[in-house]
């Protein structure tokens, strides 16, 4: 682990079923949730409190920490929309935001999505859901089902979908 | 409307029955996946898959606010029921036509009625529905013009695409024109976003929201310059004054420059006009004749709010319809009427001065949720088409639902005046018995032919409520205003404690190059009123005795100045 000798204060971050993440309080910090548990807005103190984040497991967590203590030494860039590319490289040109979020499976993206919220960290929730977004964009509605495992529409709700679109489709 | 409930319906959901053996296509597809066997929310479940059911509807919007229209529509809103239901939020459509065309401007189409599209206006309890718009309570619901925002997106999305076929004949031929969207009703969806969305936006207004009335009223025969001044402005007070408008151009029913959306449409010559909503990530804007077929068919919580400071540069018509016919019926509003000590910011000049006068245009339910006038001035709001609810609350008094952070600097509160109305109305009725009379809230109606004084200070509220009573041809429930802000003798020393002390709140003249900067307001101000005064020092000022008569009955007349420059001078002093 690294030990910045002027990262500050630590605490400890603990997952659903136990395990402990330590991080600086000021990493910490930028999950809107962790700030509230620990009351105290002054990081002068020591903090000797574990926040226990009862909602999120393990694996996830440690993804999450990695994420916040990253964030602390180089902040993710805001998402401008209009979004300036189609694809996720196009629209975040940092590297290691980019390696973040290829490194996860699909059920991991989701479980991020439902941590950012429940932590209240808006730039890992914005990194999210814009992954989603992305994969979704330009897919038809069959390849969305795929991608999103959704059981298909009967043929009456196909057509009906089909005849309020025509003037998406090509044909 | 597409069928969806709020989530606490989910409570009385029971499962799709099979009838006369056939079976429906949700019983179907139910029975389908016995994987998961019905639940009240499984049209939610199975419309998103395992990976988005994770996520709550707000999220879901955030996801899809940043993909384009065709993946929203040819993608995920044809995926599922639900899908369906999400992707055809207004507000997501709204912000893709905006940040696309919101630059370059873009095209309304014409929204004709459909049989299908059938709106009714919704209550949250049945009981109350016979209680509201006494025409339209049992029989068939009104058939009205329910455009959307995803109508506006394929109409103009289309004729881009046109344009390119034809400008490359090589390319495939141009796309089929969009047809207008029906709405399909989905059963099965509980949701507070979505549904809230909706009931926002097509609330009935409750006869209770609109019974009081409050605010001081005079007939416009009763107002003399003097009684206006003493009693009303020079106390901070609001004054409605009935009838004040009514000889003006613009309102007079014999005159042919009466404004209606034909009239208003033709004057404006294809100019066009800026539009805002508190939620809108951006500005838009339309020519009168688009904005006007937006309003007449909006269906969004917090619709797009023509709000023009420039209607007078663009179209003088528009200003010479009122602006003569003010200074006769009204003259204690004369514009730019320094030497009685009124409208005192004009010493800076059309262009140097913050802006002061807007055009107002809005469908019915849109409006302004509670704010303070900037600058510290007084203005005044004259309504030209439709109705205006007002509800006032007095300087230093919070109105409910409006949370100012600690410093002050900030201030939070509900976008849609809807969400105000159904959220803290209660909160609002008690507020009305406040043992402390000055705390109290004031109440009225504005109509066409009277025009309200806003003091500065005071928290207010408007809502635009239509024409109920009145069948014209201007649009359903659409409503027009004029109004001005101003500096007077009464409430210069504030504005210029305001203009020294609060320079990051002024606004009005951060836009625009040709306006006096913030930071030098202050200092322009006071070093162009001193040099009227000495001009007027240098020329003779005596009135003789008939004209001094006419000077105390149609202006302020002397002692409106000298009590201007009293104050102008104090306040020299202090700033010292």
């Amino acid at each position: 682990m690294d030990t910045d000798s002027d990262a500050g204060p630590t605490i400890k971050l603990i997952s659903r079923v136990g395990d402990a993440f330590e991080l600086p309080y000021k990493a910490a910090s930028l999950s809107q949730t962790v700030k509230d548990a620990l009351g105290v807005e002054d990081d002068e103190n020591e903090h000797s409190d574990d926040v226990e984040i009862v909602k999120v497991d393990t694996p996830c967590l440690e993804k999450v920490v990695e994420f916040l203590k990253h964030y602390q030494k180089d902040p993710l860039n805001e998402i401008k929309t209009p979004l300036e590319g189609n694809t996720f490289e196009d629209v975040v040109k940092q590297t290691w935001y980019q390696e973040f979020v290829k490194g996860v499976d699909q059920p991991m993206l989701f479980d991020l999505v439902t941590a950012a919220n429940f932590m209240a960290i808006q730039p890992l929730l914005d990194l999210t859901c814009l992954q989603v977004s992305c994969q979704l964009m330009g897919k038809s509605a069959e390849e969305i089902r795929v991608i999103l495992n959704i059981p298909k529409l009967t043929p009456e709700e196909e057509a009906k979908a089909r005849e309020d679109h025509r003037w998406i489709f090509d044909d | 409307n597409y069928g969806a409930l709020p989530y606490g319906n989910i409570h009385l959901a029971a499962p799709p029955q099979l009838v006369d053996g056939a079976t429906t296509a949700a019983a179907a597809s139910a029975e389908a996946s016995a994987a998961a066997p019905w639940h009240p929310d499984i049209v939610r479940h199975r419309g998103l898959g395992p990976y988005l059911r994770l996520l709550n509807d707000e999220q879901l919007l955030a996801i899809f606010s940043y993909v384009d229209g065709t993946t929203l529509a040819g993608g995920i809103a044809s995926t599922s029921q639900f899908l369906y239901v999400a992707g055809h939020h207004e507000e997501l459509w709204r912000d893709l036509v905006l940040r696309r065309w919101g630059d370059c401007g873009f095209e309304v189409p014409d929204p004709s009625v459909s049989e299908d599209a059938q709106g009714e206006e919704i209550d949250e309890k049945e009981e109350d529905r016979n209680r509201n718009e006494p025409g339209k309570e049992g029989g068939s619901p009104t058939k009205q013009n329910n455009g959307c925002w995803k109508d506006i997106y394929a109409h103009n999305h289309y004729i881009q695409q046109k344009s390119q076929s034809q400008t490359s004949p090589s390319n495939k031929p141009a796309p089929p024109a969009p047809k207008r969207h029906v709405p399909i009703s989905m059963n099965g969806i509980y949701s507070d976003t979505f549904f809230r969305s909706f009931l926002c936006r097509s609330f009935a207004l409750r006869p209770s929201w609109l019974a009081a009335h409050t605010v001081p009223t005079l007939p416009h025969a009763e107002v003399t310059t003097h009684r206006f001044i003493t009693e009303y402005e020079e106390k901070n007070r609001p004054l409605l004054i009935k009838g004040a408008s009514q000889s003006w151009p613009a309102l007079h029913t014999e005159s042919s420059h009466k404004w209606n959306a034909a009239y208003l449409t033709k004057v404006s010559q294809g100019k066009t006009f800026r539009a805002t909503s508190g939620a809108a990530p951006l500005a838009a804007k339309f020519t009168m004749d688009d904005y006007l077929k937006y309003c007449s068919s909006s269906t969004e919580e917090a619709p797009l709010y023509l709000f023009d400071r420039t209607f007078a540069a663009k179209c003088p018509q528009l200003l010479q319809d009122f602006d003569g016919a003010l200074k006769e019926s009204c003259p204690w509003w004369s514009r730019g009427n320094v030497e009685a000590g009124h409208d005192l910011f004009s010493v800076l000049g059309e262009e140097g001065r913050p802006d002061y006068q807007w055009l107002i245009v809005g469908p019915k339910r849109s409006g302004s949720c509670f704010h303070i006038d900037p600058n510290c001035t007084h203005a005044w709001n004259a309504p030209i088409i439709g109705k205006k609810r007002w509800i006032f609350y007095p300087p230093g008094v919070t109105p409910p639902g409006v949370f100012p952070s600690p410093s002050g600097d900030d201030v939070c509160m509900p976008i849609s005046i809807g969400e105000w109305f159904l959220t803290f109305w209660d909160a609002h009725v008690e507020r009305r018995s406040d043992p402390d009379v000055r705390k109290r809230p004031l109440e009225c109606t504005a109509c066409p032919g009277d025009v309200l004084f806003v003091p500065h200070g005071w928290w207010h509220m408007v809502m635009n409520i239509g024409d109920d009573d009145v069948g014209t041809d201007d649009g359903r429930g659409m409503s027009v205003a004029l109004t001005r802000n101003y500096v007077s003798a009464s409430n210069l020393s504030d504005v210029l404690r305001f203009l020294d002390t609060r320079v990051s709140h002024i606004s009005g003249c951060r836009d625009r190059a040709e306006a006096v900067p913030p930071k030098e307001l202050g200092k322009e101000f006071r070093k162009a009123l001193l040099s009227v005064m000495e001009e007027e020092d240098s020329n003779t000022t005596d009135c003789h005795d008939g004209e001094e008569k006419k000077c105390d009955e149609s202006s302020r007349g002397g002692s409106g100045r000298r009590k201007w420059a009293d104050l102008l001078e104090k306040s020299e002093e202090r700033a010292k």
